[in-house]
Parts: C-alpha cells; sequence; structure tokens
C-alpha cells in the first residue's frame, strides 16, 4: 500500500511539476498569473485526438504536430494579447484577466468542436501495467515522470550555460534593464511562452493518455500546478517542482487515509495555509536567485 | 551649432513629451542649440537642476524614449531609436536605477555584456581584458551580484558594458548610492577606459566638480532645452551655470 502510495505520489507529482514548470516559465519572464496555461493541456490532447482517431495519423508524429501547434498557439496568444496588454502598461492583474478571457474562449471552442463529455486517448493502445515492488504503474505514468525528469534537467541546463538561457534569467530579473543591455525582450518571451505551451501541451496528451480529457482539464490541472508553485516560492523552477511532490503527497496521504473526495478541499487548505504562514513559499529566501 | 564634421552621434532637434508634459525641446524661440554631438574619444558630461532632463537625453540618446520629433544621426547616417540597433551600433548604456541583475552571479552579468559574440575565443579575450580592467570582480565572479557593495554592482555594470566593446558609453548617475572615495574610483576607472580604448562617454552626475574634473566638453541643460555647450573649463565660469544652478533665470 505504501509503495502504491509513493507510486501515486511520484505520477501526480510529476504531472503537477510539469504543469508549475510552464507556469514559473512564463511567470519569471511576465510576472503575471497567466491561468490560460493550462488549456494548452487540453489543446495539445484534443489536436493529438482528432490527429490519431479521426486521421488515424501515426501516434508519435501526432505527439510532435500537437506539441508545435500549442506552442505555437502559446506564441500567438503572447503577441495578440499580453504583449500588447503589455505595451499599454496594463497591470498584471489586468494581463490576468485577460488570461481568463483566453482560458474561457479556448475551453468553449474545444467544446463546440469536440463536445464536452469526457474523451479517452489510450483506448486503442492497451498499455502494459507493470508492477514495481508490488505497486502498479502503466506506460503512460512512466513516460509522465520520464518527461518531468527530462523536462527539468533539459531546462535546467539551458537556462543556465547557454546564452538564451542567461537572456531569459535576465528578462525575469528585470525586463527594463535587459531591454538597456540589448537583450530582446519580446523575442524572449515570445520563446518562453512557445516553449512552456509545448510542455503543457505535452503533459496534456499523457494525461490523456494515461486517464483522459475534456474541455475544462486544463483548468482543473492548472490549479494544482499554480498550488505547488505558490508552495514551491512562484517563479522559483526547481521549488515549483518540489512544491508539486510535497502537495501530491500530502493528497495522496489525505486519499488513503480518509477518502478522494477530500483530495481537492486539502489542496486549498495547503494553500490557504501557505498563503497565511509563508505567502512567499518554502524558498521565499532563494527566490532572487531564480 | 552643428559642425560640418560628420560626429560620432548627433542628435537633432529632439523633442520628447511625457504626458504632455515636455521632458525635451531642443529648438525653441529663444534660439537655444538644436544639437547635440559626440566626437569620438570624448568625454562629455551633461549638467543641470533635477529634472532638467539630462537622464531623458541619455535615454533617448540609446533608443530608450519614445520620441515625439527630431532625429538621431550615427556617423552622418540617420538611425532608428530603438535601443537594440544602438548597441549593435556600438552604444552601451547603465542606467542609475537598476545597474547589474541581482539574481545572476558577477561572471554571468559580465558575460551578458558580451551575448552578441559569436566566438567563444573572442568572448574568452574579451572577459580577459575586463578583468584585467577590474581586478577586483575576480575574486567575486561566483558571486551573486546582488550581494556586492554599491560601488562593485557599479563596477559590474560597467564591466558588463565593456564585453561590446562599446564606440559610446553613456552613465547616468554613477554616483548614485556611492561614497565621493568610491565615485572618484569609479570616475578614474572611466577616465582611464576613454583614454585606452578611446571611448566616448557621456556621463549625466550630480557630483558637477567631480564629473568636469574629466570632461572635456559640456552640455547644461534647463528645462528640457540645452542652454550651453562647450569646453567643461568654460560650462564652470559660465553665466549660464550659475543662473541655472541658482534657479534665476
Amino acid at each position: 500500500m505504501i509503495t502504491q502510495i509513493i507510486i501515486n505520489t511520484i505520477i501526480t507529482g510529476s504531472i503537477y511539476a510539469l504543469v508549475a514548470i510552464g507556469f514559473n516559465l512564463t511567470y519569471c519572464t511576465t510576472r503575471f498569473f497567466n491561468l490560460a496555461h493550462g488549456t494548452f493541456l487540453a489543446i495539445g490532447g484534443y489536436i493529438f485526438l482528432w490527429l490519431t482517431q479521426t486521421h488515424s495519423l501515426n501516434p508519435i508524429l501526432s505527439v510532435i504536430i500537437a506539441v508545435i501547434f500549442a506552442g505555437f498557439m502559446g506564441w500567438l496568444s503572447e503577441k495578440a494579447i499580453y504583449k500588447k496588454l503589455r505595451d499599454n502598461k496594463s497591470t498584471p492583474m489586468v494581463l490576468m484577466v485577460a488570461s481568463i478571457g483566453l482560458m474561457t474562449i479556448i475551453q468553449s471552442v474545444i467544446a463546440i468542436c469536440f463536445g464536452s463529455q469526457f474523451r479517452m486517448l489510450g483506448i486503442d493502445y492497451n498499455f502494459s501495467v507493470y508492477k514495481v515492488f508490488g505497486a502498479a504503474i502503466t506506460i503512460p505514468e512512466i513516460l509522465i515522470i520520464a518527461t518531468l525528469i527530462i523536462t527539468t534537467i533539459v531546462l535546467a541546463v539551458i537556462l543556465k550555460y547557454t546564452k538564451f538561457g542567461k537572456q531569459v534569467r535576465a528578462v525575469g530579473d528585470d525586463v527594463v534593464l535587459a531591454k538597456a543591455v540589448g537583450i530582446d525582450s519580446g523575442k524572449i518571451i515570445s520563446i518562453i511562452f512557445f516553449l512552456s505551451s509545448a510542455i503543457a501541451a505535452l503533459t496534456g496528451i499523457l494525461i490523456g493518455l494515461n486517464s483522459g480529457i475534456d474541455p475544462l482539464m486544463g483548468f482543473n490541472w492548472l490549479i494544482k500546478g499554480v498550488i505547488a508553485a505558490i508552495i514551491g516560492t512562484v517563479g522559483y523552477m526547481n521549488g515549483g517542482v518540489v512544491g508539486a511532490f510535497l502537495l501530491a503527497f500530502i493528497e495522496q496521504a489525505v486519499i488513503w487515509q480518509f477518502s478522494g473526495e477530500w483530495k481537492d478541499a486539502i489542496a486549498f487548505f495547503v494553500l490557504i495555509s501557505f498563503l497565511i504562514l509563508r505567502p512567499n513559499g518554502i524558498f521565499s529566501k532563494r527566490s532572487s536567485h531564480r | 551649432m552643428v559642425e560640418n564634421s560628420v560626429k560620432l552621434l548627433s542628435l537633432r532637434g529632439i523633442k520628447v513629451h511625457y504626458g504632455g508634459v515636455k521632458a525635451l525641446d531642443f529648438k525653441n524661440e529663444k534660439g537655444s542649440t538644436d544639437s547635440v554631438d559626440i566626437d569620438e574619444g570624448e568625454i562629455v558630461v551633461l549638467l543641470g537642476p533635477n529634472g532638467a532632463g539630462k537622464s531623458t537625453l541619455l535615454k533617448t540618446m540609446f533608443g530608450l524614449t519614445p520620441v515625439s520629433s527630431g532625429e538621431m544621426i550615427w556617423k552622418g547616417s540617420k538611425v532608428e531609436f530603438n535601443s537594440k540597433k544602438m548597441s549593435e551600433l556600438g552604444v552601451s548604456y547603465v542606467g542609475q536605477d537598476k545597474r547589474i541583475f541581482a539574481s545572476l552571479t558577477v561572471l554571468e552579468n559580465i558575460e551578458i555584456g558580451g551575448l552578441g559574440l559569436r566566438n567563444r575565443n573572442i568572448l574568452k579575450e574579451r572577459l580577459a581584458e575586463v578583468l584585467k580592467t577590474f581586478p577586483d570582480l575576480r575574486s567575486r565572479l561566483y558571486r551573486r551580484a546582488g550581494g556586492l557593495s554599491g560601488g562593485q554592482q557599479q563596477m559590474v555594470a560597467i564591466a558588463r558594458v565593456l564585453m561590446a566593446h562599446p564606440k559610446v558609453l553613456l552613465l547616468d548617475e554613477p554616483s548614485l548610492g556611492l561614497s565621493p572615495k568610491i565615485l572618484k574610483e569609479v570616475l578614474t576607472v572611466v577616465q582611464n577606459i576613454n583614454r585606452d580604448r578611446k571611448m566616448a562617454v557621456v556621463i549625466v552626475e550630480h557630483n558637477i566638480k567631480s564629473a568636469l574634473k574629466i570632461a572635456d566638453r559640456a552640455y547644461i541643460l534647463d528645462k528640457g532645452e540645452i542652454v550651453f555647450e562647450g569646453s567643461a573649463d568654460e560650462a564652470l565660469t559660465n553665466d549660464i551655470f550659475i543662473k541655472v544652478f541658482m534657479n534665476t533665470k
């Protein structure tokens, strides 16, 4: 039982972490809560569904197309909405409200095109179930964990050692100074939106293969990702991952002790507790090290 | 005031307004100077009381301010007011508010100045060159820049811009937050860089005497207008200087 709780914590924590990473990426460069981020999970899932089930396209090719398409949509959202608002000197609150609007539009469009019912992406693949120390784990779940490990390592290397990564961190530190040293902050932010949306889309596909998708899935996962980001200090990439696993562990422990109905309640209890007791998250002292 | 010889950088007929309020106005009915010219290898200081438009002028030179009218000329050719373009041409800017990326290490801050360099060997050469100019930074390369003293942060900011081998360095209030002793050190470094690299330097500085000591020429601004242009020696003894700073104009 304990092994299954640990495995479930790792799987759920990995999903939360992937969502938190994408959310933190956009937050650390633009300093606003992009609540539309979650909808890119749904975009990825539904594009994959459309390509594989309607057009019978190769699943791997479908993943690539869905991820690139979602990345492009993220890039477009930055160019067409958020950049214009920033140019108009809009406050982070205005940008957040705009992101809620975009989220609602995307959810509605998905529901109109594909219907509101729950859809299974993995139904055709008959994934095997493996046993790890007596606990069950499926191929999509292994892929979720692997995706988190690869994403975390690749992003850490990019942010620390590449010219692009240094520019991202410079923009995140001070966008005005970044501009003054000749960094094209608009281009950097656009690329970050592409990357974070692409990561969200891949996460959405893996969630869909593991359980299923619906037009509102993005918001539900985003809320957990945002709670994880807040626990681990918003904008601090590694903190979001730690926050994700802490949140997932608390949820799984509560499910084990009580029932699944307590899962969301305990997540928000943890959030409110952090907002009162440690509003800047676990790593608040390190937040300037981002 | 405008000479026929080709200047490194010229700004002509500039008008800048912030929300309808005049911040810079090079040409007006009173016939004040309508251009600012910077020559290669000279140190120019911009003087004036608070709100005279000095920092706005410096930002305009780097394309950071939206201008209502006027033009910027780089080596005889008109250029657009764009910070990225100005960086590419060889203009570097160190602002007064925030000079360094606090969360990045000293080394990363300096390296950001060399982002335009594609060749890693050149990047290494430039880094070695910069550290020769600022030997004190050598032992602090892997420390977070935000943890350094004000003077050290100013050095990091100047070191960063030197990585690009700029032709013009724009320095806004280098004395802000620094003790007179540290300011003297900073200005000495600026003077050495100017001498060794033939790099033009434009400084906005409230510590007038210290700035004029190292300057070749000076402009005095008042209420967005250029009311004096001349040598650094002339600036201190000119009647306009007294009028502007005593607010009796």
